[in-house]
């Protein structure tokens, strides 16, 4: 299971200044203002000072937006390079619903919407261009609420770590066939036995072994498993000669993608690396973290 | 394109916002304004919407060829109207929440403006309810409230009344600059008397219940009512149809106060800004700054505020011979009224006798007092008043008789001010109101001096001793929006006087009135105290505010055994171990140690200093802090090696 994080947002954090509206909230009542005492009309006067009296008051109320305001993170995440990978915030407010900003590092996308008391998760973009471990950037949650004349916002230092792979950019590769990759014996693939091809309706005479748990327990009826040895021959990928080596990995890491969606079973054959071909969420896995790591 | 739904509500709230704010202004509006809004707003809830700005530039460009062929309005008009229509055409593009907040100052600003032109209670009442549609329409947008709910009009009052000492604070005591410019056209608000004397001017001033005037006697005895003429402005120019002001210079001098004497009129003018003030005529102005010009005109000196001495003599103004401009008669203007002044003329020497047969004929034609006299035609128009309507308001009839005087040779003008007023015996002052507004005449008569002559109190005596309303039939009562229905009168009357309390306590408190209260209230060099006491009261605002915010972290600081049980709780969360609902520290820790015994020493220690410290009536609460501190400590700590001795494996 993954590592969470918890923060409850204090006023100790919290730094506020003017919004753009704010600006001009003010400049409009301090243009009533100058209308009131040119044509000594009052009604102008006293819209200009309730405009201010308002402005004041929204820096007390604009603070309290986040506070009391409960955090909850991943500390690691997996992903593509090059690609948006989310991180999951689960946001819980106290009380009532507000307009609130998140945003991860100065370049980072923004989120932005309503969020309604109680529990609820907020997925904010990130996204980095190069492969390997990525310390995420500090994550701002920005709020105008009640008026929106005064923007409050925090920095959190999330100490959050993605795993980028490398992105899957589709180029020329070397695919060796996989028991002529030397002359020795070689065992055979690693085939996951949970791994399945597909479901079919489940008929009593193939037993509970066969009896998709996991379908029935979401309530989508009684399947079997039908399980299927890969038909194509098992790979090892490896890079063309002279091809550069981000361009590369990018190249093996689309064909792994290719390979594990249609069932086949591959290896790697890198420098200092070698993997004996499988198949699996677990191989897959374990094949693009090698590629994001490798030096 | 579909919107969300608190974006939907708040462009209904502002849509009846600006609403509100046009039933305020509506006799403002240019054509071209009041088409473009309504169009605006018509386009507003149209599901496809092509070229918005397209539109919105045309609507723009019509305003502007209407300003430009309307020519004669101030550029205060043409800049309210300007913002009015572009409030509309911003609400026609608020389709997100800047825009909305945009829209929504723009629509602050219009009501600000609407304000300069409508300002009494039913107005002003009006506008605050469209600011607080603004404030919900804000606050909608940044809660993102899918259905409109009374809560959001709830907090909008809140906010309101938070805010409102603060305002009241500020109203009272910030410093009031002087104007920094003038207001070209100020003087020309539909609420006020104008500077020219156009048929039905005055007839439509007298359906205004606002207030024009407030005078306060000191030792002086309330003049009878045919005697309350206040004048303000005098018209010298004819040009046939319309009387104007002419050029006029101030007297080199004004009229001496009686040092002795402790007479007074205190005035405050309660009407839209102008250069010339009501006064009766007689006095001389306590404020050496404020002058009299030849035609007994007052003029503004620094504030509406002014008081009137008694002066040793007769007014110098009413020996000042005419000038040629107020014998001119326009030739040919209207035949029938210069064949009967020919007819006078040749008759009678003295001009008091051509006076007298004028009054004579005036009786005998039995002319009617009414507000609709209907409309009268271009050419020869006050040929149509005498000859053949033979109808009119009180600028017909002066209108009329100052033009028949000029034809008979006799130099004339038209003086323009109120006649009458309220006598409010409680508070010992004379309330005027814009509906006592009226027209008369002044003729340079022997010895030599300018006489005062009225000839609608020739026609209607009751409109000089008992006021307009009742000079007036049933049917003009009723345009009037006074029926002559006693009992609605009555139930009117609370209004009028919560009105006129709104015009005197908060319209007219000008700089003057200011710099009296606060001298009232803090003695001598009381603005700079004032200054003090709102910057000390903003300071203390801000420090109270900050206070707040820091007791407030104190007092989350305070808890020393809670600030534990939170390490501690977020200690165990992180190993997916949260108290369920309702369950108690003790059953939870017990929940807990089944599942991690290695932690059941530290859980069971934890415990028993929490709730000694918590219910234990002798308890060290030192001691049990720091048992606790130990506790959550050993724990993270044991958390820690574990972590790092998992990571070396």
């Amino acid at each position: 299971m993954t590592q969470q994080q918890n923060l409850r947002i204090g006023l100790r954090r919290v730094f506020i200044l003017p919004s753009a509206l704010g600006l001009l909230w003010a400049a409009v009542g301090g243009l009533l203002y100058v209308m009131g005492v040119n044509t000594s009309s009052n009604v102008p006067l006293i819209l200009g000072f309730l405009m201010l009296a308002l402005q004041l008051l929204a820096i007390f109320l604009t603070a309290q937006t986040l506070h009391g305001l409960q955090l909850q993170w991943p500390t690691q995440l997996e992903g593509w390079a090059a690609e948006q990978l989310p991180l999951m915030v689960q946001l819980t407010l106290p009380k009532g619903s507000r307009y609130l900003g998140l945003q991860l590092g100065p370049k980072g996308k923004r989120w932005e919407g309503i969020c309604k008391a109680g529990v609820q998760q907020i997925p904010v973009p990130w996204q980095s261009k190069s492969r390997g471990i990525h310390k995420l950037p500090r994550l701002r949650i920005d709020s105008q609420a009640p008026l929106g004349l005064w923007v409050c916002w925090v920095r959190i230092q999330t100490n959050s770590e993605a795993l980028l792979y490398p992105a899957p950019i589709a180029g020329a590769i070397n695919e060796i066939p996989w028991p002529q990759a030397s002359g020795k014996q070689q065992p055979k693939p690693n085939i996951e036995p949970h791994d399945f091809h597909s479901l079919q309706p489940h008929r009593p005479e193939e037993g509970p072994q066969r009896l998709a748990w996991k379908q029935l327990a979401r309530g989508h009826g009684e399947f079997s498993k039908r399980f299927e040895a890969p038909t194509a021959q098992a790979v090892l990928l490896t890079p063309q000669k002279g091809m550069a080596k981000e361009q590369a990995l990018s190249a093996i890491a689309a064909r792994i993608q290719q390979l594990a969606a249609n069932g086949e079973s591959y290896g790697l054959q890198l420098l200092h690396l070698n993997i004996n071909p499988g198949s699996g969420t677990n191989h897959r896995r374990e094949c693009l973290r090698s590629l994001a790591l490798l030096p | 394109m579909k919107h969300a739904a608190f974006i939907r509500q708040a462009q209904a709230l502002q849509a009846i916002a600006l609403l509100l704010l046009l039933s305020q202004v509506i006799t403002e509006l240019l054509p071209a304004t009041a088409l473009g809004i309504l169009l605006a707003l018509a386009l507003r809830w149209q599901k496809k919407l092509p070229r918005r700005r397209l539109i919105s530039l045309g609507l723009l460009s019509l305003w502007a060829i209407n300003q430009l062929i309307a020519g004669a309005a101030g550029w205060l008009e043409a800049a309210s109207n300007l913002v009015w229509l572009l409030a509309a055409l911003r609400l026609l593009e608020a389709n997100d929440r800047k825009n909305i907040g945009g829209s929504g100052l723009l629509l602050l600003l219009a009501l600000g403006l609407a304000g300069l032109k409508a300002n009494g209670l039913g107005a002003s009442l009006l506008a605050a309810v469209a600011a607080l549609l603004v404030l919900c329409s804000l606050l909608g947008v940044q809660q993102g409230a899918e259905k409109l709910k009374l809560g959001l009009f709830g907090q909008a009052v809140a906010l309101l009344s938070l805010a409102l000492p603060l305002a009241v604070g500020l109203f009272l005591l910030a410093p009031r600059l002087p104007a920094l410019w003038q207001m070209p056209g100020a003087n020309s608000a539909s609420t006020g008397l104008s500077d020219e004397l156009d048929p039905g001017s005055i007839a439509s001033l007298v359906q205004s219940d606002s207030a024009a005037a407030l005078l306060q006697l000191k030792e002086i005895q309330l003049p009878p009512p045919e005697a309350r003429y206040w004048r303000v402005r005098v018209l010298n120019n004819f040009n046939g149809r319309s009387w104007q002001p002419g050029p006029t210079v101030p007297l080199e001098r004004n009229p001496l106060p009686v040092l002795a004497s402790k007479q007074q009129q205190r005035w405050t003018y309660q009407g839209p800004e102008r250069n010339t003030l009501p006064w009766p005529g007689v006095g001389t102005p306590q404020d050496h700054k404020q002058r009299i010009n030849r035609n007994g005109e007052l003029l503004r000196a620094s504030n509406n505020s002014y008081v009137l001495l008694k002066s040793t003599n007769q007014p110098s103004w009413q020996m000042q011979p005419p000038l040629t401009i107020q014998g001119q008669w326009p030739m040919g203007s209207n035949p029938q009224l210069e064949a009967l002044a020919w007819q006078w003329q040749q008759q009678y020497q003295d001009p008091r006798q051509r006076v007298a047969a004028a009054y004579h004929w005036f009786k005998a034609q039995g002319f009617e007092y009414t507000l609709r006299p209907g409309l009268m035609p271009t050419k020869a128009s006050l040929d149509a008043v005498l000859f053949e309507k033979k109808r009119g308001f009180c600028e017909h009839y002066a209108a009329a008789f100052a033009a028949l005087m000029r034809a008979a040779a006799i130099p004339a003008r038209v003086v323009i001010g109120y006649q009458g007023g309220e006598w409010q015996p409680a508070a010992g002052q004379l309330q005027i109101l814009q509906r006592d507004a009226h027209a008369w005449v002044e003729l340079w008569l022997p010895p030599g001096q300018w006489r005062t002559v009225d000839p609608t109190a020739w026609i209607a005596p009751n409109r000089i001793s008992q006021g307009v309303a009742a000079s007036l039939s049933a049917r003009d009562q009723q345009q009037l929006g006074r029926p002559m229905l006693g009992w609605f009168n009555q139930l009117l009357l609370p209004w009028q006087k919560l009105d006129q309390g709104w015009s005197e306590w908060i319209i007219s408190f000008d700089r003057a009135q200011q710099n009296q209260l606060l001298e009232k209230w803090l003695g001598p060099e009381a603005s700079i105290k004032a200054i003090q006491i709102l910057a000390g009261g903003l300071c203390g605002l801000l420090f109270l505010g900050i206070s707040l915010l820091w007791r407030q972290r104190q007092l989350q600081r305070g808890d020393k055994a809670k600030q534990q049980l939170d390490k501690l709780l977020h200690y165990l969360a992180k190993k997916q171990l949260r108290p369920n609902p309702g369950e108690s520290l003790a059953a939870f820790i017990e929940r807990v140690q089944g599942q991690e015994i290695k932690l059941k020493p530290d859980l069971i220690e934890f415990q028993d200093a929490y709730y000694r410290m918590r219910f234990h009536e002798n308890c060290d609460e030192k001691n049990e802090q720091e048992r606790l501190r130990i506790v959550v400590k050993n724990l993270f700590i044991s958390s820690k090696c574990r972590m790092n001795s998992s990571q070396l494996k």
